[in-house]
C-alpha cells in the first residue's frame, strides 16, 4: 500500500527511489511489444531472450572494443538480432503452433549454450562487465523509447501489413486467397520483433553492469510470454499492462517478494481461467466476470419466469 | 469470345485417389460457367489446383492476360504462356499470386476471419488493391486518411451488393453472423478483390430457395457487370438457371459438358449424380410434381402431443445483445419427426444448440423427460438420450472414420454391443465401411454428413437433433441422406430437424414449425404447411 501511497504523494521522490524498477518495467513493456508483434501475426515465438541476448552482447562488446559512441553501439546490435532472426526465421516459420515454440526455444538455447558459453570474446560462461554502464543515465533512453515504439507498434497494426497480419492470424488459407503473401508477412513481423528485442537487451545492459549468460534462457522468454498472456493480446497496450503489471508486483506485495514466481504462476492460471483474452481484452479494461458466475446467476433466477 | 481460363488435362492423385485425373475445360470470359458432380468427384480439388492451395501433377492451366499491370516473370523452366499469347501457367504458382492475378474464390466450409468484423473482412480482402501505407498510418492527420473512408465507403458498397446491411451487419464480428450471412460475406470479401474470375464454391449451400433466388441474382448482377463466374453448387434449379455451360465430374473425371439443357439430359449424369429427385429441364422446380402426395399418409397428428418427450416453453436466448429466440413453445411427441423450417438466422440452430445443452437459455424452460434441460451439462443430456449431429458436420478431421464413430459411443459403458454396432453401421453404409481407416477430414461433405449422422446414432439416442443433415449435398445424396433418417426414424428415434430443403423436410415430417425471426409464426401437420401458399412463396422456392 506504501507503494501506492507515496506514488500519488510524492511522485519525485518516488521516481528517485524507484528508479531500477522503473528502468525495468520499462525495458520489460518494450519486451512486450516485442512479443506482441509476433502474437498479432499469430505466431507463438519464443525467441525473443535469443534476439535480447544478441542485442546486449553487440552492444557491450562494441563498447569493450571498439570507440565507436553508445547509441550507435546499441544500433548495431538491435540490427544484428534483426539479421539472425532472418536467418532463424527462414526455415522455423514453416512450423506453426506450438511446433514453433518448440524450434524457437531450441533457438535460444542453442544460442545461449551452444555459442555464448563457447565463444571466448563473450566471457564465455563468465559474462561481460559493461564498460559504458550508466544506470541512471540510462533510465532516459527507455523512457523515451517506450512510448514511441508503442505508439509505432499501435499505428503499424492499422496498416496495410497490420490488416494483413490480422488475416494471417484468423485464417492463413483465406489470407492467401486474398492475396496477402504468407510467409513474407510472417517474416516481417518476426524481424520486427527481434529487432525490438535486440534493441530491450542493448538497453538492458545500461542499467546493469554486467552481461549474464544466465538471463537469456527460457525463464526469460516464459517470462516475456507471460506478459503477453496476462494483459492480453488483442491490442499493443495489453502486453505493456501485462508487463508494468507483474514487473511492478513484487514491489507491491514485498511480504510477497520471496514467493515471487509462485505469485506470478498463480496469476498466470487465474488470467486463463477466467479471463482468458488477457487483462485488456477487446473492449479495454472488462470487469473479470468468470463463466461460472454467469451460469450460477442462470440456476439463480426462476426457471418460469419472463 | 476468347478463353479467360484453359485447363488442359490436369491431374492430382492423393496416393493411389484420382482426386482429378486428366480434366480439360474452357471458360469463356463473361459467362457463368458450372461445375456440378458428385460429393468427391474432385470439384473442390480442381478449384484448389486452379487457385494454387494444391500442386497439380500435370497438365497446364492458362489464364489469359492479367487483370493488372502485375505479370508475374515465368518459372525457372518454363517457356511464356504455352502457344497462347499473353496466357499465364498458374501452375506452381502460389495462392496469394494467383489471387493477385484476379482470381477471387469463396471456400467451400465457410474461411472467414471469424474474430474480426464484417467490414474489416472485407477491407483485409482490398488487399492487393492496397498501397503501402505505413509511413501514412504513422501520421495520422485527417488530410491522409481520406484513403481510409473511401475504402470504407467502398467496404460497406460491397456489403450491400451481397445482401447484407452495412449499418446492421458490419460492425458485428464474423462468426456471429448467421451462416447464409457468413456466406454472403465471404462473396463480398472475395469481390473486394475486384477478380477478373470468381469461383463459388457453394455459395447457397445451407440456403432456403428464396435466399438462392437471391444468390442467383446477385450471380447474375456480377455477371452482368462484366465478371466471369466459375460456380460449384448441388443446387440444380440454381446452377441450371443461371450458368451458360457446365461440366460434370465424376471421379476426378469429366463426363459431360455443354450448355445445361444437353448436361441434365445426359443419361451418364442422371445416373452418376441428378438422381431420383432431379429436374428434368431447366425451369424445373425440384420435386413440386409430389407437392400434394404424402408419399405415406400420416395420422393426422394433434397440434401438439399429449406427454411429449421435449417440452419447450417460452425459451429465450440471446448472444450479448442480440435476441436470437424471442419466446419458443413447442413439443416433440414420441416416435415423431418434427421439423423447424424458416430462413438463415431464424434462429432454429440457436434452439437445437440450446436443447443439447451448448448454449444457455436466457429465459424459459426446455423439459426432455425429467430433465431440465437449460441447467444439465451437455455430456449429461447426451447420457439421457438426446444427441445433436450439429450443422457442417463437425467430425474430426484428423481422426479416422472408425475413431469418429467410437466417439460417439463415449458415453456408454457397454463398449462390445457399441462396436458391433460400429460394424453394423459400416456395413449399412458401405461409404463408410469402405473408409473406416481414412483420415474423416479426406471424406466428401456428403461421406462426412453419413458419419455425423452414424456418430450421432452411436449415442443409441431417444431423441436425435439434426440440424442441415442435406447441407452441401449432391442431389443423389440427399436422397440417400433422407432414406437413411426415415429409416432410423423407422427404427423407433424420434427426430427434431432442421432444414433449408423444406419441401423434402415437410415431406418426411409429421408437423413443423415455422421459425422466423426468433418466433414461431406457423405450426401443423407436413402435408398442411407444404399446402400454405404462404409457405411455399417464402420457402419451397413456389
Amino acid at each position: 500500500m506504501d507503494f501506492f501511497v507515496e506514488l500519488f504523494t510524492n511522485p519525485v521522490g518516488f521516481y528517485n527511489q524507484h528508479e531500477l524498477l522503473i528502468a525495468q518495467i520499462g525495458i520489460n513493456a518494450i519486451l512486450a511489444i516485442a512479443i506482441f508483434v509476433t502474437f498479432y501475426s499469430g505466431q507463438l515465438t519464443l525467441a525473443n531472450a535469443g534476439f535480447m541476448a544478441i542485442g546486449a552482447y553487440t552492444t557491450v562488446i562494441m563498447s569493450l572494443y571498439l570507440p565507436t559512441p553508445l547509441p550507435l553501439n546499441m544500433l548495431v546490435g538491435a540490427l544484428l538480432a534483426g539479421l539472425v532472426s532472418v536467418v532463424v526465421g527462414l526455415p522455423v516459420l514453416r512450423l506453426r503452433g506450438v511446433f514453433l515454440a518448440i524450434a524457437t526455444i531450441g533457438f535460444v538455447e542453442a544460442l545461449r549454450l551452444g555459442v555464448i558459453l563457447n565463444v571466448p570474446i563473450t566471457g564465455e560462461g563468465q559474462g561481460l562487465k559493461n564498460p559504458s554502464a550508466d544506470p541512471l543515465g540510462g533510465i532516459v533512453p527507455i523512457l523515451i523509447s517506450l512510448p514511441i515504439l508503442a505508439y509505432i507498434v499501435w499505428r503499424l497494426t492499422r496498416t496495410r501489413l497490420g490488416q494483413a497480419w490480422s488475416a494471417i492470424r484468423e485464417d492463413e488459407l483465406a489470407a492467401s486467397s486474398n492475396g496477402i503473401n504468407v510467409p513474407l508477412y510472417k517474416m516481417i513481423a518476426f524481424i520486427i520483433s527481434a529487432v525490438l528485442a535486440g534493441y530491450a537487451g542493448a538497453l538492458e545492459t545500461h542499467i546493469n553492469f554486467f552481461v549474464d549468460p544466465t538471463e537469456y534462457g527460457i525463464t526469460r522468454t516464459i517470462q516475456i510470454l507471460t506478459f503477453a498472456v496476462v494483459g492480453g493480446t488483442t491490442n499493443v497496450f495489453g502486453p505493456i499492462v501485462g508487463a508494468v503489471f507483474l514487473t511492478a508486483l513484487p514491489e507491491i506485495v514485498r511480504q510477497f517478494a520471496a514467493y515471487r514466481d509462485v505469485v506470478n504462476g498463480i496469476i498466470l492460471i487465474l488470467v486463463i481461467i477466467f479471463r482468458p483474452q488477457g487483462i485488456v481484452g477487446r473492449g479495454g479494461l472488462a470487469i473479470i466476470r468468470p463463466r461460472w458466475w454467469t451460469r450460477w446467476r442462470a440456476r439463480e433466477r426462476p426457471a418460469t419466469a419472463h | 469470345m476468347s478463353a479467360l481460363l484453359q485447363l488442359t488435362d490436369v491431374r492430382r492423385h492423393f496416393g493411389g485417389v484420382h482426386a482429378v485425373d486428366g480434366v480439360s475445360l474452357e471458360i469463356e470470359e463473361g459467362t457463368i460457367f458450372g461445375l456440378i458432380g458428385p460429393n468427391g468427384a474432385g470439384k473442390t480439388t480442381l478449384v484448389n489446383l486452379v487457385t494454387g492451395y494444391i500442386r497439380s501433377q500435370s497438365g497446364s492451366m492458362l489464364l489469359s492476360s492479367p487483370a493488372r499491370g502485375n505479370v508475374p516473370p515465368p518459372l525457372a523452366g518454363e517457356g511464356r504462356g504455352g502457344g497462347v499469347v499473353g496466357a499465364i501457367e498458374l501452375a506452381r504458382r502460389a495462392p496469394h499470386t494467383i489471387a493477385g492475378l484476379g482470381i477471387g474464390r469463396t471456400f467451400q466450409t465457410l474461411r472467414l476471419y471469424r474474430n474480426l468484423t464484417a467490414i474489416e473482412n472485407v477491407l483485409i480482402g482490398m488487399h492487393t488493391r492496397r498501397r503501402d501505407d505505413t509511413l501514412r498510418q504513422l501520421i495520422p492527420l485527417r488530410p491522409f486518411m481520406r484513403l481510409d473512408d473511401r475504402r470504407l465507403d467502398e467496404a460497406r458498397a460491397l456489403l450491400q451488393t451481397v445482401g447484407l446491411n452495412p449499418d446492421l451487419h458490419g460492425d458485428r464480428r464474423a462468426s456471429t453472423l448467421s451462416y447464409g450471412d457468413q456466406r454472403r460475406l465471404e462473396v463480398a470479401r472475395a469481390l473486394a478483390l475486384k477478380p477478373k474470375l470468381l469461383i463459388l464454391d457453394e455459395p447457397a449451400a445451407g440456403m432456403n430457395p428464396a435466399e438462392k433466388d437471391r444468390v442467383r441474382e446477385l450471380i447474375q448482377q456480377l455477371n452482368a457487370d462484366g465478371l466471369t463466374v466459375l460456380l460449384i453448387d448441388h443446387d440444380m434449379r440454381l446452377v441450371m438457371g443461371v450458368c451458360q455451360r457446365i461440366v460434370v465430374l465424376n471421379f476426378g473425371r469429366k463426363i459431360a459438358d455443354g450448355p445445361p439443357a444437353t448436361v441434365s439430359n445426359d443419361s451418364a449424369v442422371v445416373t452418376a449424380y441428378l438422381g431420383s429427385h432431379a429436374p428434368k429441364g431447366a425451369t424445373h422446380v425440384p420435386g413440386s410434381e409430389e407437392m400434394d402426395i404424402a408419399a405415406t399418409p400420416k395420422p393426422a397428428a394433434s397440434a401438439e402431443p399429449a406427454s411429449p418427450l421435449l417440452d419447450v416453453r417460452d425459451l429465450e436466448v440471446a448472444y450479448g445483445a442480440i435476441k436470437a429466440v424471442r419466446g419458443v413453445s413447442f413439443g416433440v411427441g414420441k416416435g415423431e419427426i418434427v421439423a423447424l423450417i424458416g430462413a438463415n438466422g431464424a434462429g432454429k440452430s440457436t434452439i437445437l444448440n440450446t436443447l443439447s445443452g451448448v448454449l444457455r437459455p436466457h429465459a424459459g424452460t426446455a423439459r426432455f423427460g425429467d430433465l431440465d434441460l437449460t441447467t444439465a451439462a451437455p455430456d449429461k443430456i447426451v447420457r439421457a438420450g438426446l444427441a445433436q449431429v450439429p450443422e457442417g458436420r463437425e467430425i474430426l478431421a484428423r481422426l479416422t472414420v472408425r475413431e469418429n464413430m467410437e466417439l460417439g459411443a463415449w458415453a456408454r459403458r457397454d463398449r462390445a454391443t457399441a462396436h458391433r454396432e460400429i460394424d453394423d453401421l459400416m456395413k449399412q453404409f458401405p461409404i463408410l465401411g469402405q473408409r473406416h481407416n481414412l483420415p474423416a477430414g479426406q471424406l466428401s461433405g456428403g461421406e462426412q454428413q453419413i458419419l455425423a449422422i452414424a456418430r450421432g446414432l452411436l449415442a443409441r439416442p431417444r431423441l436425435l437433433l439434426l440440424d442441415e443433415p442435406s447441407l452441401g449435398l449432391a442431389p443423389q445424396m440427399v436422397d440417400t441422406v433422407f432414406d437413411v433418417i426415415q429409416r432410423i426414424h423407422n427404427e423407433g428415434v424420434t427426430i427434431l430437424l432442421v432444414e433449408q430443403n423444406a419441401l423434402r423436410a415437410l415431406e418426411i415430417a409429421d408437423r413443423a414449425y415455422v421459425v422466423e425471426t426468433g418466433r414461431i409464426l406457423l405450426s401443423g401437420t407436413g402435408a398442411t404447411l407444404r399446402r400454405n401458399p404462404e409457405v411455399q412463396k417464402a420457402y419451397l422456392g413456389g
